[in-house]
């Protein structure tokens, strides 16, 4: 989601500017960058999403070409790893490590929406993704990560950049 | 028996020593594991599981490197530009495009 925010850009929206903030930090080093084929796919899968409302028409086969080479593009230019999802899967147990993250969850009642938040299955796919390359930290603006309890803890995006 | 015969016999009795022709053997191989565990280095134990995942790391698709000056400031809205639709969009849009991903 960071991706998305920062290729929407808008200096006016919250989440564009935090977003700018934390990846302005992997490009001088303070954090080495990962990610997965699943991270484009949902990458693609949310931004093919807002412009199909945004345009009211089906988004085309060129259109998500772009999309994607855009993502594709700023990964080789920030040095960010990316992994093979399937690889990953065929060496690591990902989907019983998807099991145990969310039998390990635990829901938070959420602070200013007062909804409570829990662990997603696509959200413990990533979680499983970077517990398999060893990762410290999953970057995330997403409330439903809070309460994860493991080897990979969550780096709740506008805590680390409050001002 | 001559003396000397008793005393030879008194004396590998009690020091034991071979006799020539019943030289003391070394004891027999087990491959018991528990003679040898005393010889495992113990962070290799705790340390297994991380070794194996260090190793069977599969490699990625592209690897780390620094990255290029500028990349983050280049690709500030980069989307908005390709597909006009998708300029200035609002704060509630974001936060469509949170719930959006919620969904998924």
């Amino acid at each position: 989601m960071i991706f998305v925010y920062h290729f929407l850009y808008s200096p006016t929206v919250f989440l564009s500017r935090k977003s700018a903030l934390f990846l302005k930090d992997v490009e001088k080093g303070k954090y080495i960058g990962i990610v997965t084929t699943f991270t484009i796919a949902e990458y693609l899968a949310v931004t093919r999403g807002v412009l199909c409302k945004k345009k009211n028409t089906q988004v085309t086969s060129s259109e998500i070409s772009a999309i994607k080479a855009k993502l594709e593009q700023f990964i080789t230019q920030m040095g960010i790893v990316l992994y093979d999802s399937d690889s990953l899967a065929t060496k690591h147990a990902v989907f019983a490590d998807c099991e145990s993250m969310i039998e390990r969850d635990v829901p938070s009642l959420g602070r200013h929406d007062g909804k409570w938040h829990y662990l997603k299955g696509a959200d413990a796919l990533h979680l499983a993704f970077a517990n398999s390359v060893n990762a410290e930290a999953i970057a995330t603006f997403d409330d439903d990560f809070r309460g994860v309890r493991g080897a990979v803890r969550p780096l709740i995006i506008p805590e680390v950049y409050r001002n | 028996m001559s003396v000397n015969a008793e005393v030879n016999i008194e004396r590998k009795l009690i020091y034991q020593e071979p006799s020539v022709n019943n030289p003391r053997s070394e004891s027999p191989v087990t491959n018991d594991f528990l003679p040898r565990i005393e010889f495992l280095n113990p962070s290799s134990i705790t340390q297994a599981g991380v070794y194996d995942r260090i190793i069977n790391l599969p490699k990625p698709v592209k690897s780390w490197h620094r990255a290029s000056r500028g990349a983050t400031e280049r690709f500030k809205g980069c989307l908005s530009e390709v597909f006009p639709a998708l300029k200035d969009l609002s704060e509630e849009d974001m936060k469509e495009i949170e719930r959006k991903r919620h969904e998924l």
